[in-house]
């Protein structure tokens, strides 16, 4: 048959199979004009249609054991109807034979489909599900196995409607809608608490019932967050196509999904609420289009997009595949310009940011997205931002991200040095000789920068499979650092500060032993040159500090620092390092558990930063958190409230700021406090954001999240803080000053939830490594051995616990201010300890 | 996850970035995989179990792919190949059981899945033959079933694969559904008048 007839036959088919029947063969006849081979084709496909019955119908398959499944009984309830279904199993309406009125729906894998496989993945989004119990989130009834042997588990039906059309058909104005989103944000909040990832947000999964109440559904492909729940391995993904429309970039690519996709795709579910369409228009279902315009395609602003509707309703809009615009302002602010307004400024940003390609730009947490709104709805300042000219800049660099990072970062250090240098040697004029010698070695180091930055260019390379970006910017910085020396024979200080840099890009990348050997040279040169006593020399010392102290070596870290500090306080005036170098030597100090040392010297580094960079500086920031930790670490806690708080409140004035290590303080405080709800709103929100700009394995990360086992344990929730504890002392790999802090509340948790064995050799395996480096009466060890003492206690090991017991306290009162929690603590512990004992 | 899994996703990978070669690598894991699975059933099946041959493509899929890696368009793509090589295996499957049934020798293996599409008396090599011949006029419409018949996609993963709508779909698959059921009825009453259109 020849193309164009075949065409005709379906045209003509498809048009008659439409039409009643009674006035088909009018349209027949007409349709074909005399033809009457084409006729008789037509005829007799459409009988064939008529006679097919079920014919290759997959449907049917499955079909036929659901139909006899209406009426029917699962475990105790009746069948009812069927609601839906996805390639492997289907939704059930039923009801408990003995409670006709109470709804549920029960999801059955469908007969036919129930491999071993399937049934296993099955039952671990049972397994996710059972984990969630919260009020916005359809919740998991009962569970079991049907008599053929297929598992369901029955859900709570909810009688809803999908969040778009309930705000469309209850005319919701823009407050209205937002206020009902940040119920679906709190849902989807509580799971990521719970680390599951719902990956499949969309208006079809969000229902709200008559009583105004959002329930959110199908964590079918949701997915663990925590890699250890073996008994899902790798995952939970559910087999079925994941909706395209809502899907984050990197969803999309196929990339590492977290918290993060999930605010993406929030972000269209609130844009289509709000403006009542999508982010950006699909112009055909191709993959490679579906991917270019969720990868690349900036969504319009929403208060520009609702214009652009507006003109494009005039024009002819043919494509099925565009949703045909729908006169959106009615439902929602009765007209458009008050819809316009309602939307321009913080509601863009809001979106925007939301919906930014890069998951770093996003809000870092469901949480954070919907404080947003409630700020925008208060009419408070925002945490989104308009997008600065940095950030533009920012995106090329995020594009050839580790490519360049190193050589940017090699670069921006220098020419920031550079310039600061110069413009001092300008500033004091009668150094003029000096202001020349600055320039020209200026351009001496900026040109071995260019041939550097060239080599790091991906551009350079002819693509070759096996050289990944990773490999190049080694390639790149292995060849700068071989060729200094070399290269730049007669320019000694350029030399020793590229080594400087080089070392510093090297630690940056984790690279310990270059960045060591590098920082060596540098401080070799400078000694030669500016001698022993020199802020150069100091800057140096300082470096390789910095490079013991991140491998925990903090004998040695220390006595380089103090060198450095040594020299840069005698020459206060040469360079800006001394706040910096301060610093450095406290945070030694309070992990040597002494932190009244490090109190004086973080108020000096303080003042240091202030005089030199102003109050609100990011510098003022650090030195206020140094100082909030400084103070809880002496049982001040009302001082260490102060300064964390202040130093928050000057890192949420800049957008992008890290607030972990706040919050994180914050939290503590509270838990020690008592203040448990407080504590535990903080603590989640500090594990959010590590989780997403640090990833879990951190060491910051597990201290949080260990934490917050402990507070759990504190509040009587034993099962969950055990679950916790258990899961993070199984990351624990070794313990060192960074994981060391977080040994402590994890053993807590194991003291409070009665597993005293695991508690004891925990805290004795600390009380040994502590002894080693710490200071003599470390709060730190103070606190071990109160733990441990009361682990011995609660086994009635009374003669072991008391000399345990009164170390803690005394080393208390040697160690913290005098109205410290940790006294009143330890006294208390003691006071009980006696109590029990029936000692005299 | 297995070693051939990561090959597999590897492979799938590559061949969306287009690398030609990457497919023809795959198409023997996947069809290895299928006659394995549809294998191991048969010898564990109770009798009064039945399976349906998308079951085995379902499985097949999470058992090779790493979920993790690929991208959502790379499931259709995994499930394109997958209905093309379940279609062979039945096929295979009801030829060898025709020849042995003619040659009055032992019965041999036979998937469940083959004896869930006989109690719908489809005819497979027949059903095979035809969409050979839909093929030949309309390929889309010979692919839709495979998709459906063999792959076991719903209309709305078939529309996503093929990247047209999902009205698009059910319109094609109507039409080759009634095209192919008039073949097959034609054929079993020996009539082959009206081809040469």
């Amino acid at each position: 048959m020849k193309p164009e007839r075949w065409r005709k036959v379906e045209e003509i088919f498809q048009s008659a199979i439409e039409r009643d029947p009674m006035e088909r063969a009018a349209f027949l006849n007409e349709a074909c004009a005399g033809d009457d081979s084409l006729l008789r084709e037509v005829q007799s496909l459409i009988a064939a249609d008529e006679q097919a019955g079920s014919f290759i119908d997959v449907s049917s398959l499955a079909r036929e054991d659901e139909e006899s499944l209406s009426g029917k009984r699962i475990g105790p309830y009746r069948v009812i109807s069927e609601i839906g279904h996805g390639g492997m199993g289907s939704v059930y309406l039923a009801a408990r034979e003995d409670e006709y009125r109470k709804q549920v729906a029960i999801k059955l894998i469908r007969r036919g489909m129930d491999t071993d496989f399937i049934i296993r993945r099955f039952l671990g989004e049972r397994q996710i599900l059972a984990s969630l119990d919260h009020p916005n989130i359809a919740r998991l009834l009962d569970g079991g196995t049907t008599e053929d042997g297929l598992p369901y588990f029955v859900m709570e039906y909810i009688e809803g409607t999908p969040i778009d059309r309930y705000s469309d058909e209850n005319r919701l104005n823009t407050a209205a809608r937002l206020r009902l989103f940040r119920d679906v944000c709190a849902a989807v909040q509580y799971a990521h608490r719970n680390l599951v990832i719902h990956r499949d947000i969309k208006p079809g999964n969000i229902l709200v019932t008559r009583d105004g109440e959002v329930k959110l559904l199908d964590f079918g492909i949701a997915k663990l967050l925590d890699p250890a729940a073996q008994s899902l391995d790798q995952t939970a993904t559910a087999i079925r196509m994941m909706t395209p429309d809502y899907a984050s970039p990197e969803q999309v690519r196929g990339e590492q999904i977290t918290t993060t996709s999930d605010v993406y795709s929030l972000g269209v579910v609130l844009y289509e609420l709000l403006t009542g369409h999508r982010p950006y228009r699909l112009k055909s279902r191709q993959p490679h289009e579906i991917m270019r315009v969720i990868c690349e395609e900036e969504p319009e602003r929403p208060s520009i997009a609702l214009t652009q509707l507006e003109a494009a309703m005039t024009a002819e809009v043919s494509s099925h595949i565009t949703p045909p615009p729908r006169r959106m302002s009615k439902p929602r602010e009765r007209n458009l310009h008050r819809l316009r307004r309602q939307l321009e400024g913080d509601l863009d940003n809001i979106l925007m940011k939301a919906l930014s390609k890069e998951t770093e730009r996003r809000y870092s947490s469901v949480e954070q997205f919907s404080e947003d709104i409630r700020r925008h709805l208060e009419g408070l300042p925002l945490i989104a931002r308009n997008d600065t000219l940095f950030y533009r800049a920012g995106k090329f660099i995020r594009r050839h991200r580790v490519v360049v990072a190193a050589a940017i970062i090699v670069a921006m250090t220098l020419i920031a040095g550079i310039i600061a240098t110069a413009w001092q040697a300008h500033a004091a004029r009668q150094q003029r000789d000096k202001a020349q010698y600055e320039k020209a070695k200026a351009e001496q180091v900026s040109a071995f920068l260019q041939s550097m930055l060239q080599y790091a260019n991906p551009s350079w390379y002819s693509p070759g499979k096996d050289k990944g970006p990773k490999t190049t910017v080694l390639d790149a910085l292995n060849d700068a650092a071989g060729r200094i020396d070399t290269q730049l024979a007669d320019q000694p200080e350029v030399r020793s500060d590229l080594h400087g840099t080089i070392g510093d890009t090297y630690r940056a990348l984790g690279l310990l032993d270059d960045a060591q050997r590098h920082f060596e040279a540098s401080l070799e040169i400078r000694r030669g040159l500016f001698g022993q006593g020199s802020a150069k020399v100091a800057e140096s010392l300082f470096y390789l500090g910095a490079v013991q102290h991140s491998r925990g070596n903090l004998e040695q870290a220390e006595m380089l620092i103090r060198q450095a500090l040594e020299i840069q306080r005698r020459r206060p005036d040469e360079g800006n390092n001394l706040p910096f170098i301060i610093q450095e030597l406290t945070s030694i100090l309070c992990k040597k558990g002494d932190p009244a040392a490090a109190e004086p010297l973080d108020q000096e580094a303080l003042e240091l930063f202030r005089h030199r960079y102003g109050q609100r500086d990011i510098t003022i920031a650090f030195g206020h958190s140094a100082l909030g930790r400084d103070y809880y670490s002496l049982g001040d806690l009302d001082r260490a409230q102060e300064h964390f708080q202040e130093s928050l409140d000057i890192l949420l004035e800049r957008s992008g700021s890290e607030t972990y290590f706040q919050t994180l303080g914050l939290g503590l405080i509270c838990t020690a406090s008592g203040k448990y709800e407080e504590a535990e709103r903080l603590l989640s929100k500090a594990v959010d954001d590590v989780l997403r700009s640090q990833g879990e394995r951190s060491d910051v990360a597990s201290h949080i999240l260990a934490s917050l086992a402990h507070l759990h344990s504190l509040k009587g929730e034993r099962e969950q803080a055990r679950r916790e504890a258990d899961r993070e002392v199984a990351r624990f790999h070794r313990l060192s000053p960074d994981s060391y802090f977080t040994l402590i509340p994890i053993a807590k948790v194991f003291v409070n939830t009665g597993q005293h064995a695991r508690a004891e050799s925990l805290l004795r395996e600390a009380l040994d490594a502590g002894n080693r480096y710490m200071v003599k009466d470390s709060w730190v060890l103070a606190e071990v051995k109160g733990a441990l003492g009361e682990c011995l206690m609660a086994q009635k090991r009374y003669a072991e616990a008391e000399p345990l017991l009164i170390e803690s306290y005394e080393s208390f009162k040697q160690s913290q201010v005098e109205q410290s929690f940790r006294i009143k603590e330890a006294r208390d512990r003691l006071a009980a300890m006696y109590e029990r004992w029936n000692k005299p | 996850m297995t070693h051939s899994a990561k090959s597999v996703t590897a492979r799938l990978l590559a061949w969306s970035e287009g690398d030609r070669e990457a497919l023809e690598d795959l198409m023997p894991m996947v069809y290895d995989e299928l006659r394995r699975l549809a294998r191991s059933y048969l010898r564990r099946e109770r009798s009064d179990h039945t399976l349906q041959p998308t079951a085995l493509v379902h499985e097949a899929y999470l058992r090779l792919v790493d979920q993790e890696q690929v991208r959502w368009q790379n499931r259709a793509h995994f499930f394109g190949i997958a209905a093309r090589l379940m279609r062979q295996i039945l096929v295979e499957h009801a030829r060898s059981r025709k020849t042995a049934k003619r040659d009055g020798g032992l019965r041999l293996t036979l998937s469940k899945a083959a004896i869930r599409l006989e109690e719908k008396s489809v005819d497979l090599l027949a059903l095979d033959d035809a969409m050979s011949e839909l093929e030949t006029i309309d390929p889309d419409k010979s692919r839709i079933v495979e998709l459906r018949f063999f792959g076991g996609m719903t209309i709305e993963e078939t529309a996503e694969a093929m990247g047209v709508s999902t009205a698009t779909i059910i319109r094609q698959w109507r039409m080759a559904r009634a095209w192919l059921f008039r073949r097959i009825r034609k054929g079993e009453a020996g009539d082959q008048s009206e081809l040469e259109k």
